[in-house]
């Protein structure tokens, strides 16, 4: 049985068919994947190591360059010689040192007293523990005895310590002579060690850079979870020796440098100084996938499904919207910061939802009682490009055809449900234009006007309201070179009389004028040819009400149905629209919206699928993604574009720890009482900031109070003087003597600055004082900018009264350091000692009108 | 016996095939890019802005010496930048001289020093600024 099994088994064909090719085929197939998964497990995840290896030889042949270098130019006739003046000049000075008896004698004296020192010390340490031992006996026994023990022992202990108190002093005189002895030869040392170090330091530089091995770097901060291993490759980052390599071992470009203090000499520090990569890491601002090591692309994110893509060059500017608020004044993110203005002056989130801007005012006009303010050939001429009337308004460009137009004035001027306000009293000829007033009425409205043009001057009003281009300076107001095209002189009036009851939104200062004043303003500006010309032989300014238009009911109700569309109720409010209402897309994340998420629509293959492409798009032409969207398109140039687009990929879900956040000083600052009411009716803030809210055009009153005094500012309030270049004067705005003591008062109490002292100086300084600071300020070479009298330049402020207006405790601090107060003054820091800066101090205040006069 | 050596060696020679064709180091040199040359663009561009601020008032936006609010009564007036001659400063002298003051020069004492409110980097960049007026 069995046998015939075996031979049955030796029969077996399949016995016999030899398998050796297979398992060949086998063996081959398992020993290639064997070596592939060795290569990949050694080189193909580890393209960093490839890196190393590049930068080691790269950091050798830098080093070795730089090693030659200097060695080179140590060879150099002349650098050898220096070297061997500062050797020999060591060698002098050593010698010169050991020998000198007076050296020798101090020495000896020197070790003479640190013997009695030592003993000195010895008999306070004994005494002393007697001392305590007494104490504690004292305290824990009590008893006459003890206390009459440590009563005697105590003044023992004193003496012992008064004289090793006078012993210690001689030995500390002792070494001061003997350091101001050796002075010469620690200098030429240190000088021969600086000329040493160079070339040991690099050697030693090289040296490592041989020894490099291959590790993972790592950043490892939890808090904004950070795992950050980039410098696994961009090993040069830090060094600035790598300015000149190519990625991935190019230096940290160094972006933008901030000063470091205002006081001494300024130190100038780049972006990784401000932002160490160990606090910080990388991914924070440039986003990536920091942890990836297996390829460029996988760590920089720009592979599906990441959904924070490397942020490169200008676009890292998002990341800083992070953790400063502040980004107005933020060195080294200028496009974020014109973004956010852009983004907030063109009154993106009127339409758009977004966090934080909520609760912030539409920034058109309201539309209530139009009818009364415009006539329709300029309102419809404005509607189809506002910009051809105002080139930098801020109203986009809607795309409406000709008939559209026509609908949406028709709605806009129906809107009148103001009332009627004509008691105003105009001249009887006031709505004729020039040929038809007889020579009586022309007289007479000559001199009413020229008496206009003198208040525009006097109240400055060009500063604000350029005329055809020119004046401005402000930037906050609108153009008024072709007003008379547009409104009617009662809106004038009525603009001028108060701003803020015609538009609660205007920055406009209240002047508080006259009627008379009024009257005469308003027919100047009518009438003056620099605010445009007249418009077919008429001036529709010249009317005080503009005649109701006739409604087309279908117009209007077609120009409503637009209006809705568009949702003009955003950006101006409506009678019968909502207030509040925002129907575009909310933007509060989306700089890091899924990338899924965005429509490129019929983009899709034209553009990159970026989001910065898609925001740039999205600026530049909203209109192109399909058909029906309602995005206007606003006059951005390309910088603009980019500006804006990295403000919105600034606006993210990221939340950084608090400890991280850099807070802008809040803008929420009240003024109270009395002084708040005035503030608020002139509207000071629009010019003046305090606390960090308002206009930066005029000076920061934060510290006002410290740096005038009473007398001047009180005066200065009731008649402003020429104190600055005729564009940047304070108009005048005729304070009451009431209102001026409230606003001294409260300047003068409230806004101070409690470093800066009230009573620095006596107040009556004489010539004699000033004698020390007259030579001071004659040889600083103040003269070049500041002028005394008819004296000196006139670059910085006229200082002939400067006695009467500066406190004597703020000349003195601006004097040390000026940029302390005004980081962008044009004036030096001339390092001054406090002496030097107090007789400067006593100059100043000895130049008062009395004295000048 | 024949094949098997074969095969040896052809596991051998993939293997060999695959641990070279990891990636080609670069020598140095290949990792060094010239220096840009928009840098000293960007540093004058940078030197411009600090002449604007800090010596046009004086010296001129041209640097003719006939600033804006040059003083009448200025003695003696402020130097044409652009001058070349003995009585000009020499190119490597600027930096210094704009650090320490004409004073230290041994000229007048109205041109003030600025090494405390500029760094040397900034004076740099003004020197190269005023050297190419």
């Amino acid at each position: 049985m069995a046998d015939t099994k075996a031979d049955k088994l030796e029969n077996e064909p399949e016995l016999k068919r030899s398998y050796a090719g297979h398992f060949a085929v086998l063996v081959l197939l398992l020993l290639i994947s064997l070596a592939w998964a060795v290569w990949d497990e050694t080189i193909g995840r580890r393209p960093w190591k490839l890196s190393q290896a590049e930068f080691g030889g790269l950091e050798s042949y830098l080093l070795q360059e730089e090693l030659d270098d200097v060695n080179a130019a140590n060879l150099l006739p002349a650098r050898k010689a220096e070297r061997d003046k500062v050797e020999s000049a060591y060698l002098a000075a050593q010698t010169a040192y050991d020998a000198n008896p007076k050296v020798l004698e101090l020495n000896e004296k020197l070790e003479t007293l640190q013997g009695k020192v030592w003993i000195a010390m010895r008999d306070f340490r004994a005494a002393r523990g007697k001392l305590q031992e007494a104490e504690y006996w004292a305290e824990k026994e009590g008893g006459a005895s003890h206390t009459r023990a440590v009563a005697q022992l105590s003044p023992a202990v004193d003496r012992y310590r008064d004289v090793l108190d006078t012993l210690s002093e001689e030995e500390n005189e002792l070494q001061v002579l003997l350091v101001s002895l050796s002075a010469d030869k620690d200098l030429y040392e240190e000088k021969l060690r600086g000329l040493k170090d160079k070339v040991s330091g690099l050697e030693r530089l090289l040296a490592a850079s041989k020894r490099r091995g291959s590790k993972i770097h790592q950043i490892f901060i939890p808090e904004i979870g950070v795992i950050d291993r980039c410098e696994s490759c961009h090993l040069g980052i830090r060094n600035k020796r790598f300015k000149n390599a190519s990625q991935p071992f190019s230096a940290h470009p160094e972006v933008f440098s901030v000063r470091a203090g205002y006081d001494g000499p300024p130190k100038w520090k780049g972006i990784l100084d401000v932002h160490n990569p160990d606090r910080f890491g990388c991914t924070t601002c440039h986003r990536g996938q920091g942890y990836a090591t297996t390829s460029p692309e996988k760590a920089h994110g720009e592979v599906e499904f990441w959904l924070k893509p490397m942020l490169r060059g200008e676009f890292a500017q998002a990341s800083c919207a992070k953790c400063h608020d502040d980004l107005e004044n933020l060195p080294g993110a200028p496009l974020l910061s014109r973004g956010r203005e852009l983004f907030e002056k063109s009154g993106c989130y009127n339409c758009h939802i977004i966090k934080g801007y909520e609760n912030k005012r539409k920034i058109g006009p309201s539309l209530e009682g139009v009818g009364r303010k415009v006539n329709r050939k300029w309102l419809k001429a404005w509607v189809k490009n506002p910009r051809e009337y105002l080139p930098n308004s801020t109203m986009p460009d809607f795309f409406l055809s000709d008939e559209e137009v026509e609908h949406v004035a028709s709605f806009v001027l129906s809107l009148d449900t103001e009332k009627s306000n004509s008691k105003i009293k105009w001249p009887s000829w006031a709505s004729k234009p020039f040929e038809e007033l007889d020579d009586d009425e022309f007289d007479e409205m000559d001199k009413l006007a020229l008496k206009g043009k003198g208040i525009w001057g006097q109240a400055r009003c060009s500063i604000c309201h350029p005329r055809g281009g020119v004046g401005g300076e402000t930037g906050l107001a609108p153009d008024l070179g072709r007003i008379v095209t547009k409104t009617n002189r009662s809106r004038i009036f009525r603009r001028i009389r108060n701003p803020l009851l015609v538009n609660p939104n205007s920055e406009m200062p209240h002047f508080r004028f006259s009627n008379e004043d009024l009257l005469a303003l308003v027919e100047f500006i009518v009438r003056d040819e620099k605010f445009g010309t007249p418009d077919e032989g008429t001036y529709p300014a010249l009317q005080a009400e503009f005649a109701r238009p006739p409604a087309d009911a279908a117009s209007v109700e077609e120009g409503r149905r637009i209006v809705t569309n568009y949702q003009c109720s955003g950006c101006h409010s409506i009678p019968g629209f909502p207030e509040n209402e925002k129907l575009c897309v909310d933007l509060s994340q989306h700089g890091s919206k899924p990338i899924e998420e965005l429509d490129f629509a019929r983009l899709e293959e034209k553009i990159p699928h970026t989001r910065a492409a898609f925001f740039m798009g999205k600026l530049s032409t909203p209109r192109d993604f399909r058909d029906g969207l309602k995005m206007p398109r606003y006059e951005f140039s390309e910088e603009d574009i980019k500006a804006v687009t990295i403000f919105l990929m600034s606006l993210t879900d990221d939340d950084v720890p608090e400890k991280f956040r850099v807070r802008a000083p809040s803008d929420d600052y009240e003024p109270p009482g009395e002084f708040g009411q005035i503030v608020a009716d002139i509207n000071c803030f629009a010019c003046h900031r305090i606390h960090g809210r308002g206009g930066t055009f005029a000076p920061d009153l934060s510290i006002e109070g410290s740096v005038v005094t009473r007398r001047w500012l009180n005066e200065f309030l009731k008649k402003p003087d020429v104190l600055r270049p005729m564009l940047q004067q304070m108009p005048n705005f005729n304070f009451t003597e009431g209102e001026a003591a409230v606003l001294t008062e409260h300047i003068k109490v409230a806004l101070v600055d409690s470093k800066i002292h009230h009573d620095f100086l006596p107040d009556e300084i004489g010539p004699a004082d000033a004698a020390e600071g007259k030579a001071l300020y004659a040889s600083k070479g103040c003269r070049a900018c500041h002028q005394i009298g008819v004296e000196g330049g006139a670059v910085a402020p006229l200082l002939t009264e400067v006695g009467d207006r500066l406190e004597a405790g703020y000349i003195f601090q601006y004097l040390k350091a000026p940029h302390a107060f005004r980081p962008d003054a044009a004036e030096p820091n001339l390092g001054l000692s406090d002496e030097e800066a107090l007789s400067l101090t006593k100059f100043m205040k000895s130049l008062r009108k009395e004295t000048s006069e | 016996m024949i094949t098997r050596k074969i095969l040896f060696m052809a596991v051998a020679l993939c293997m060999a095939i695959a641990l070279t064709s990891c990636g080609r180091k670069r020598p140095p040199e290949e990792l060094l890019e010239a220096p840009e040359a928009d840098e000293s663009a960007e540093d004058l561009a940078a030197g411009g802005g600090l002449y604007a601020q800090y010596c046009a008032p004086c010296h001129g936006t041209a640097g003719l010496g006939d600033g804006r609010y040059l003083a009448s009564g200025l003695k003696p007036r402020p130097s044409d930048l652009t001058k070349r001659g003995p009585d000009a400063l020499a190119p490597d002298q600027i930096a210094s001289w704009i650090r320490d003051g004409s004073a230290a020069g041994g000229r007048s004492d109205l041109c003030p020093p600025w090494g405390k409110t500029l760094s040397q980097q900034e004076i740099n960049q003004l020197a190269d600024f005023v050297r190419q007026l």
